[in-house]
């Protein structure tokens, strides 16, 4: 006969310290009645209506807590426990139940348990008679059964898209679970360090449809067709790529012309081409004082959609600069060939880069775009200035509540300048690929303070997350 | 999509920094056209017991697009509301967007002053003389001043003898003369009565004579600018004349100076803070709204707005007249100026984080191209009321201390066929006021209110196509301040050429409301929905000082 475990523990761990074991059966000290219930949480769904069309799309759709009702009968070696006994274990009992927050171990004879993280709650009925002793409880607990922490193998990305593995990613095969799940990355010191003066602004994204590892990610500028008064340089250890690595515009027409295009990128049709990305520059300009204005146009050569104008920081660092939003395809999107659910491969777009001069002499120097995932999860962190040991290991949390900190190697939190987030926490899916995108830094702050973005950078990351399910079990390996 | 509303909400202390996604209830931000994010009101669970750290008067606070990165919402929490009760202990926040900053501040501020009622008699050398003010000398509509020195007066050119009339209310307002203007005439001609335009500086402290003449009968004008004329700084303008000849008595009633068209400007400064000191910058007796527009940015909201990197666009209608003895907002001052130019509009976005987190501002004109494609499925109301038909506009206004009224008048066919007039009223007061610049305002109201103004409303909870963008918005991405194409609206071929709003199917979005638990986006089309909360914090906005 299988074996159901209950007992509240403290944490979710696979060896817990056990609080209350309620898994004795018969023999005590609670026995699990019929009408013990894990139901699946409650999904709250928005779909508006009206006469105007038949039926409703759901426009949005979350699950509400759960509730876990359980049975619980205190016994003794198969008789009912002595009044006495019976009043301190359920005394204990209500004791786990008035924590403010707990955590319930569930094993439903399954060889891996779920843990449940349940609020507060008071019995709904107590039976206390010579005929019988019974406690009905039904637990508040958060939506979903979690499954022990799953932490990943480090790996150690490169801050170079072309670099020849992660380069600005990693992958995450087949997470465990059944509905998304907050990831946790922790970043730990390769050859760069986080706290940097100017303090270091990060990208991170994640691709978890399709085949990640064919999203359009980035391009190099000497792969595009040079414009006015630009042409590739020779080979540079800081920048990106190989042979000619960089495009140099040198101004002999200082108003805004186009210095770079491609028609269309990326070449050919892939449905993981779909998708909105947040474009990228990675550029220096040469001379400090200069005054250089960057603009990103694409969608069809004629007529263009023209991003907004942006102003290179007066700097002569390497860095990055965010030329907005980008759309693959442009315009409507239907996704699928009518109704049929059968997706449209989607076709790259043209893609053109304006630079002018708007004072100055100097030349303004074109590394790639790199095209960050923007339909999903994208969040940048804004790193402390300072790393005050090399070994600290920063964590950026996913997930609704996105949360970034310090440790150090001992696993204490440090104190360190207030780090800032802005965006959405990361999300990973199970039973699929996923793909997180990380990028050192996309911000300017660094660069205006007098380092460029480096190629050679590492950083090695150690993704974990807890496994959810919907129901009050998991199987063994998934 | 059907999945968590993918956004994210932060605030931010000095002392604490969090996102509270998963804490937040009953999430409601918008924005308006003109004026950008409005407010943004949720409900925060925590204890009563202890202020939380990331709760603090003025403390920011963000909305997130959680798969872009993008800011949807961002302002300052101004109300953080404690409640105990059924629903625990619970704070409702409530935050503003930068368009808030536009009130923080209520002063006199001066920019063209035409008004010779602001002139006064400063010196009491010669205990006679005087100066007046008449509103209309010739009954032609001209007001004039004079500086007079009475017959019968005892006058000495070693005292000397003199009439002075000074501007008080620049140096007041802790703002300084740019550019003076006027034209002038005389009682007689004479080589003994010097008349002088004097640039000083308010408590008798230095001063320049820009412009000296001595009397003559034949009229004339003159103009003289900073940085020419006078030195930078200068505060008190002085217009005056002097006796220079033997001491005798003042035999006829011709020692006076009559002066008209004055036109004073007060320095100005660029967007970002730099005040304009050479007279290039001041070519014209007027200003034009987009020079206001970055004189506030400048001067006033230099610490909370983001004025070196504002996008202001030029206007071309010259005002004549822009003072605000009695004080004034950036926000009252911006709303007049739409008066001049209800071509344009303002919004404060987002903090730029490279410039110190002040406010994101532009000065734009509204567009004339369709941004957004939406349909009525989601819900739509278009109520469009004769109420806001108008063929004549009666202007009120006050200048140089006289109250006009200009009335004007346009064809309106439904009121033709109807056989009546419906006529509009607008006041200007006396800050704003000349008959040119009620002319202007008349005109662009009327032009306004040519067709019945629509007051719907359009919901949105589906992606819509950005053409401006080239991407498929969620409604929360929606802003005001751009056209929107409505489908299933009266449908014909001209909607696909429009030149601006129509009333029919091509909406101004006027103003834009999300709400997280409805997940839905509420536009209002053209102007405003009328609204209890509307109506309470138009009343809110009320200016501070009295309309004259």
């Amino acid at each position: 006969m299988e074996k159901h475990y209950l007992a509240f523990v403290d944490s979710i761990a696979a060896s817990p310290t056990v609080r209350l074991d309620m898994s004795g059966g018969t023999k005590g000290p609670f026995n699990l009645r019929d009408g013990t219930r894990f139901d699946p949480p409650p999904l709250k769904r928005s779909i508006p209506s009206t006469l105007l069309a038949d039926g409703g799309t759901p426009t949005s759709a979350s699950y509400d807590n759960r509730t876990i009702v359980l049975v619980l009968q205190p016994m003794s070696n198969g008789a009912f426990m002595s009044p006495d006994n019976a009043a301190a274990q359920l005394q204990l009992l209500v004791r786990e139940l008035d924590r403010p927050t707990n955590i319930l171990r569930y094993q439903a004879g399954t060889s891996a348990p779920v843990f449940f993280r349940t609020y507060r709650s008071g019995p709904d009925s107590v039976t206390f008679t010579p005929n019988g002793r019974e406690l009905v409880v039904t637990l508040l607990a958060e939506p979903f059964a979690l499954g022990l922490k799953e932490t990943l193998s480090p790996v150690t990305v490169t801050n170079n898209p072309a670099a020849g593995s992660n380069g600005m990613f990693l992958d995450i095969a087949s997470p465990k679970g059944d509905v998304e799940t907050p990831l946790t990355v922790a970043i730990t010191n390769g050859t760069g360090s986080l706290g940097a003066t100017g303090r270091l602004r990060s990208g991170l994204a994640v691709r978890r449809r399709g085949t990640p590892a064919n999203v359009p990610f980035f391009l190099q500028a000497e792969a595009m067709t040079q414009g006015t008064d630009t042409t590739t340089q020779a080979n540079s250890a800081s920048f990106s790529g190989s042979g000619n690595n960089y495009s140099r515009c040198t101004f002999g027409t200082p108003s805004g012309q186009q210095r770079l295009s491609i028609n269309p990128w990326p070449s050919g049709s892939s449905n993981d081409y779909r998708g909105t990305y947040r474009v990228f520059l990675r550029c220096r300009q040469n001379t400090a004082s200069d005054s250089i204005d960057v603009q990103l146009q694409w969608g069809t050569s004629s007529p263009v959609i023209s991003n907004d104008i942006v102003r290179v920081p007066g700097d002569v660092q390497i860095k990055y600069l965010d030329l907005g939003l980008i759309q693959f395809p442009a315009g409507y999107d239907p996704v699928t060939d009518g109704l049929s659910g059968v997706e449209l491969a989607v076709q790259g777009t043209f893609l053109a880069v304006y630079v002018r001069r708007n004072s100055g002499t100097g030349t303004f120097d074109m590394d790639l775009l790199l095209f960050m995932p923007a339909d999903d999860r994208l969040e940048f962190v804004k790193w402390p200035t300072l790393q005050a040991f090399s070994t600290d290991i920063y964590i950026a949390e996913g997930g609704a509540r996105p949360a970034a900190y310090c440790l150090d190697t001992t696993g204490y939190i440090r104190t360190t300048e207030t780090i800032e987030i802005a965006g959405g926490g990361l999300m990973i899916t199970p039973g699929r690929a996923n793909r997180v995108f990380f990028v050192r830094d996309l911000g300017t702050g660094v660069a205006s303070a007098g380092t460029s973005d480096s190629v050679t950078a590492t950083h090695v990351l150690t993704c974990s997350y807890y496994p959810r399910y919907l129901g009050g079990f998991r199987p063994a390996a998934s | 999509m059907s999945l968590p509303v993918p956004l994210s909400v932060r605030l931010r202390t000095s002392t604490r920094d969090v996102h509270i996604t998963n804490e937040v209830a009953d999430l409601v931000f918008g924005s308006t056209s003109p004026g950008g994010f409005d407010t943004c009101t949720l409900s925060l669970h925590r204890p009563l017991r202890f202020m939380p750290g990331e709760i603090a008067q003025f403390g920011r606070l963000y909305v997130y697009d959680g798969r872009t990165g993008a800011t949807v919402w961002e302002g300052r929490l101004q109300d953080p509301g404690r409640s105990a009760g059924d629903d625990g202990e619970t704070y409702a926040l409530a935050a503003v967007g930068g368009q808030a900053h536009l009130s923080d501040d209520t002063r006199q501020y001066y920019m063209v002053d035409t008004d010779m009622t602001r002139w006064d008699k400063v010196d009491n050398a010669t205990q006679a003389s005087s100066v007046e003010q008449v509103g209309d000398v010739n009954d032609t509509g001209v007001p004039v001043m004079f500086l007079r020195i009475p017959q019968g007066t005892s006058v000495d050119g070693a005292i000397p003898s003199r009439t002075v009339a000074a501007h008080r209310g620049l140096a007041e307002a802790g703002q300084k003369m740019g550019r003076l203007s006027y034209n002038y005439d005389c009682g007689l001609t004479t080589a003994n009565i010097t008349h002088s335009m004097y640039a000083a500086t308010a408590g008798v402290g230095a001063a320049d004579i820009a412009f000296s003449t001595t009397f003559s009968t034949t009229s004339s004008a003159t103009t003289k600018v900073i940085g020419t004329d006078w030195t930078a700084g200068r505060n008190r303008p002085i217009i005056r004349f002097h006796y220079t000849g033997a001491a005798s008595s003042v035999s006829a009633d011709t020692w006076w100076l009559q002066v008209s068209g004055v036109n004073l400007l007060a320095t100005r400064y660029d967007k970002s803070g730099n005040e304009l000191l050479t007279g290039a910058s001041y070519t014209s007796d007027m200003v034009l709204a987009h020079q206001v527009v970055e004189d506030l940015l400048g001067r006033i909201l230099g610490a909370t707005v983001d004025g070196p990197n504002a996008a202001i666009f030029t206007t071309s209608y010259l005002i004549e007249q822009l003072c605000y003895p009695d004080g004034v907002t950036p926000a009252k001052v911006l709303e007049d100026l739409i008066q001049f130019e209800q071509g344009y509009t303002y919004h404060l976005w987002e903090s730029n984080p490279n410039n110190g987190d002040k406010f994101k501002f532009e000065w734009v004109p509204w567009p004339s191209t369709v941004r957004y494609e939406a349909d009525v499925l989601d819900g739509f109301t278009s109520p469009a009321s004769g109420n806001t038909v108008f063929n004549k506009i009666a202007v009120r206004y006050r200048n140089r201390g006289t109250t006009h009224i200009r009335v004007s008048s346009q064809s309106v066919p439904d009121l033709t066929a109807a056989g009546f007039d419906r006529v509009a009223f607008v006041d200007l007061g006396d800050e704003a006021s000349t008959s040119t610049n009620a002319g202007q305002v008349g005109d662009q109201y009327m032009a306004e209110h040519r067709f019945p103004i629509n007051q719907g409303s359009l919901t949105v909870r589906t992606p819509i196509l950005d053409t401006l963008t080239g991407r498929m918005v969620m409604p929360w991405e929606i802003r005001p301040g751009n056209l929107i194409r409505v489908r299933g609206v009266e449908s014909y071929p001209s909607a696909l050429n429009s030149d601006g709003r129509d009333g029919l199917t091509i909406f101004k979005i006027a103003a834009t409301s999300y709400s997280a638990s409805e997940a839905a986006a509420t536009l209002d089309l053209d102007s405003f929905s009328p609204s209890v909360a509307r109506a309470m914090a138009a009343l809110v906005k009320r200016p501070a000082v009295r309309r004259r």
